[in-house]
């Protein structure tokens, strides 16, 4: 232990050290203040645009939002009255309605599929499990060229249909739900499957009493992602729904949708149809923060309960 | 591990610890002054009134029940609560002739004159060992290449790490042991020559064997450094201590100094009956 | 666990070994033989909609790799109207908005998920991040009009004259002016993946240990010095991640940049200023009007897209969370 002493410096050298350590203070204060400024700036530089969208969206939304863009249908602007494109009826219909269907074959398959994976097994099994996390990721538009590549032709005989749109759209909210459901259901103590098993219960019935039910926040907060996410895209349907102007609520028509309509007014030749596109990008972003609240809300009182 | 540390306590706790009267170790000179120190977190009091000194080169040992704020008041003393809103630390609280949160010493300059060692070993992940304990110095602004390397031997010897570690100093702090990345987390906090020691119950997270190579460690190092330890197990506290404060929670659950005085006194005479009654095992 | 695990597998797998390890548990897993087999028909299932969607992917690409021949990957120059499928130009814009979208990106956002986890008061951190998830979701089309309506006449009168003025016209800030294309495109771009990297990296700064950041500052380090030496590196996996995962989503987006890059094919970008398109704006823009080898070649496209998202999204989902994955 002496080899310990003398290796320690003696007291003058704290001394000097601690000495040393005041003098580069002040210079390590004033540089570590500047980069805090700087780090604090990237905040507002990241939310001056974030904002920019929310504030201009609203401000130029509800300036065309009337009860006549919300109920009439869409009509072509003629060239001696520029403004008469009427409103977006057709497409909240079309959105209603495919969205609706979509979401709602979406649940089922994507908890069965959730259910899968999560009792997916072997080197498949994780293979499928993987895939299925990528695909959550893969670009909107590959699931509608698929269906337009495999169902268009042989399903709806090369017609434009709703329908087309909802598979699309229920294939893309498929992994989303998966994913959530699988990862809701491996987090689910393992002490309560055991005590299911331990009393005889059927894996069946432990899945289906148990498991699921501790689930069920975290899924439905999945399935409301999901949902978001299909009312606001638009490439999935882009290829497969068609154009319709009238509004249909028989889904496997001719349709319209929200996102498609903004695409379609974005490249429209009359300004009249960029501003309507101002109208239609307030009421996607109404819908989807109402989502986004309802599973806020849902998952705060899931916390509480 | 845990589990067998409690157990080992409670079989043996009936028994106060006998400790040898040898209450001149340390000098009498006072490295850190507490003079009526109360703790508050959003307005309600954790800890009341604690005034105590710590002698330069003793180790204090700062005892206790669970809540009886011993880990709060410790956490004064280098201003960590700073870091918590809504606390407040009232009184005063000299280090050496500099008044704590007087505002002469700007706070990380406190902080590296009074160094902290925590409950669980929190070396730097992303850093090597080296890196790990030239670490406090370079916070501090110190780059010279020689210092650092010599900071590096000193501080691992002083740790008593230096031997296991030298021929893998570029190693990942990682893949030390629980024990090993303690007694770095103490080179760590030594590179700095601080001139007091913090120890947050240093070995709670430990096994026997580890705790045993810490406290042999520590008596080592109150050469060096002034060092004030906050454990939960009174052996402990008796094995290493020269001085003792001892806590306990009041009936409105704020913790209040029972009896401060050197370690001997506080387990073979102690002034208080609570004292006695705690290192008897009657509670806690 | 295990008890589930050998029920459900040994039933499955038919096999008979495990039976008497365990008689009250096989003795449900019989009576759920109805179970496994529809986790495994479901399994299968889901092989089977893998296999059809990817498979269906590369067969729908095999007549524009015909059509186009080598030239696919070396020839700039693509015009569908004319059977010309160069697709270099169009993998150059698809890297280089997704490069501005992440030069913007990363920096403001890892700073701007350091300040709201560690700079912000308690409530405001609250409000910041609840804010910043929501933004993840806007949908891409809403990106779109803002940028056209509003983002284009700032870069087409003030950003881009600048950006000229400053460099001396030097490359690759020289040519003509539009105010819509490549730096419009690559800041959109970054704005739209912005939420979904200041989500997840704060995430990540919000897992780095309280222990870590309190023994950086008991050695005597500045809150400076704590954010980015201590607490940077600890999380340097989950921001990595969030990089990554945004790469993703820039790389792939569609009618945002099909409303705002110009839809020039046919040019490789030679300044930020250029008019341009991607690989997934050139699917959108052109599919409809396809026939023949045209819709071959789109298909093609789609491939490559394909490949390159599905690459990084792996690495993404590789470094971080699943948890993560779904913001």
């Amino acid at each position: 232990m002496t080899t310990m002493t003398s290796n320690m410096p003696e007291t003058d050298s704290r001394l000097d050290l601690q000495q040393l350590m005041r003098q580069k203070y002040r210079r390590r204060v004033i540089v570590g203040n500047i980069i805090l400024a700087f780090v604090m700036a990237a905040l507002v530089v990241a939310l001056i645009p974030l904002l920019s969208i929310v504030i201009s969206v609203i401000d130029r939304g509800s300036k065309v939002l009337s009860t006549a863009f919300l109920t009439q249908v869409q009509q072509d602007p003629f060239a001696f009255d520029p403004y008469a494109i009427g409103g977006v009826w057709n497409a909240i219909v079309g959105s209603l309605v495919m969205d609706g269907i979509a979401i709602g074959a979406a649940i089922p398959l994507g908890i069965f599929s959730g259910v899968i994976l999560s009792d997916a097994k072997g080197k498949i099994g994780t293979t499928i499990h993987r895939i299925f996390d990528v695909m959550i990721g893969l670009p909107s538009i590959l699931f509608g060229l698929f269906v337009f590549f495999v169902l268009l032709g042989p399903v709806f005989n090369n017609a434009y249909s709703g329908m087309a749109g909802v598979i699309a759209l229920t294939l893309m909210s498929i992994p989303l739900i998966a994913v959530a459901t699988e990862s809701a259901i491996s987090a689910v103590p393992p002490t309560l499957n055991e005590a299911g098993l331990a009393l005889g219960a059927l894996p069946s019935r432990v899945m289906w009493n148990i498991k699921l039910p501790a689930a069920r926040p975290a899924i439905l907060t999945g399935v409301l992602l999901a949902l978001s996410r299909a009312v606001g895209e638009t490439a999935p349907v882009l290829f497969v729904i068609g154009q319709s102007r009238e509004a249909n609520w028989n889904p496997a028509a001719e349709q319209s949708s929200l996102p498609t309509l903004t695409f379609q007014y974005l490249q429209g030749f009359f300004p009249s149809q960029r501003e309507a596109a101002w109208g239609i990008a307030l009421i996607l972003m109404t819908v989807v923060f109402l989502v986004n609240l309802t599973s806020r809300i849902i998952s705060a009182r899931s916390q509480r309960g | 591990m845990e589990m067998s540390m409690e157990m080992k306590e409670n079989s043996t706790i009936h028994l106060a610890p006998v400790v040898q009267d040898d209450a001149q170790r340390g000098s009498s000179e006072v490295a850190m002054r507490l003079n009526d120190v109360s703790v508050a977190f959003s307005g309600k009091t954790v800890v009341r009134g604690a005034t105590f000194d710590v002698r330069k080169g003793a180790v204090t040992a700062m005892i206790g029940p669970s809540g009886s704020g011993k880990t709060t008041l410790l956490r004064a003393l280098n201003r960590l609560h700073d870091l918590t809103p809504g606390a407040e630390v009232k009184g005063q609280i000299l280090l050496g002739q500099d008044d704590v949160y007087g505002g002469g010493i700007p706070t990380p300059i406190l902080r590296a004159r009074v160094g902290m060692v925590f409950q669980r070993p929190n070396p730097f992940p992303t850093m090597s060992i080296a890196d790990n304990v030239t670490s406090g110095l370079r916070f501090n602004g110190v780059k010279d290449k020689k210092k650092l390397e010599e900071a590096i031997e000193a501080s691992l010897w002083a740790a008593a790490l230096w031997d296991s570690v030298k021929d893998r100093l570029k190693a990942p702090a990682s893949t030390l042991s629980g024990g090993e990345q303690q007694r770095l987390c103490i080179a760590r906090a030594l590179a700095v020559e601080p001139d007091v020691l913090l120890m947050d119950e240093p070995t709670s997270s430990l096994d026997p064997i580890s705790t045993q190579r810490i406290e042999d460690l520590m008596q080592d190092l109150k050469k060096i450094v002034t060092i004030v330890i906050v454990t939960h197990n009174m052996q402990q506290a008796a094995r290493v201590s020269d001085d003792c404060a001892f806590l306990l929670m009041a009936e409105d659950r704020a913790g209040e100094l029972i009896e401060f005085a050197p370690t001997a006194k506080i387990f073979n005479d102690p002034q208080d009956s609570r004292t006695l009654d705690y290192i008897q095992g009657r509670f806690g | 666990m295990p008890m589930d695990q050998s029920t459900t597998s040994t039933n499955a797998a038919g096999d008979l070994s495990n039976v008497s390890s365990s008689p009250k548990f096989n003795l449900a897993a019989r009576g759920d033989g109805r179970y496994n087999i529809a986790m495994r028909i479901g399994q299968a299932l889901l092989a089977i909609f893998i296999i059809v969607f990817f498979g269906s992917i590369i067969i729908q690409s095999i007549p524009g790799w015909q059509s186009a021949g080598f030239g696919f990957f070396t020839s700039t120059d693509w015009s569908n109207a004319d059977f010309k499928f160069g697709a270099l130009s169009l993998i150059a814009g698809t890297l280089v908005t997704t490069f501005i979208a992440l030069l913007f990106a990363v920096p403001v956002g890892i700073s701007a998920a350091l300040s709201i986890q560690f700079l912000l008061h308690r409530r405001l951190r609250v409000f910041f991040s609840s804010l910043v998830e929501v933004l993840a979701i806007v949908p891409s089309i809403v990106f779109g009009v803002w940028g056209v309506a509003v983002i284009s006449p700032w870069t087409q009168h003030t950003l881009e004259p600048f950006l000229r003025d400053i460099s001396g016209g030097a490359p690759p800030f020289q040519g003509e002016i539009y105010g819509i294309g490549l730096l419009l495109g690559g800041l959109v771009l970054g704005v739209m993946i912005l939420p979904t990297v200041v989500a997840v990296s704060r995430d990540a700064f919000a897992m780095v240990p309280q222990t870590l950041i309190e023994g950086a500052y008991g050695l005597g380090a500045t809150r400076t010095q704590v954010l980015f030496r201590v607490a940077l590196p600890a999380a340097r996996r989950g921001v990595l991640g969030a990089v990554t995962l945004g790469t993703g989503r820039a790389l792939g987006e569609t009618v945002a940049m099909a409303t705002i890059l110009g839809g020039v094919t046919n040019k490789f970008p030679s300044s930020a200023f250029d008019l341009g398109a991607t690989l997934a704006s050139t699917i959108a823009r052109d599919f409809l009007e396809a026939t023949g080898s045209q819709v071959g070649a789109l298909g093609s496209l789609a491939l490559i897209l394909t490949v390159i998202v599905f690459a990084v999204n792996y690495i993404a989902r590789k470094i971080i969370t699943r948890q993560a994955v779904m913001l």
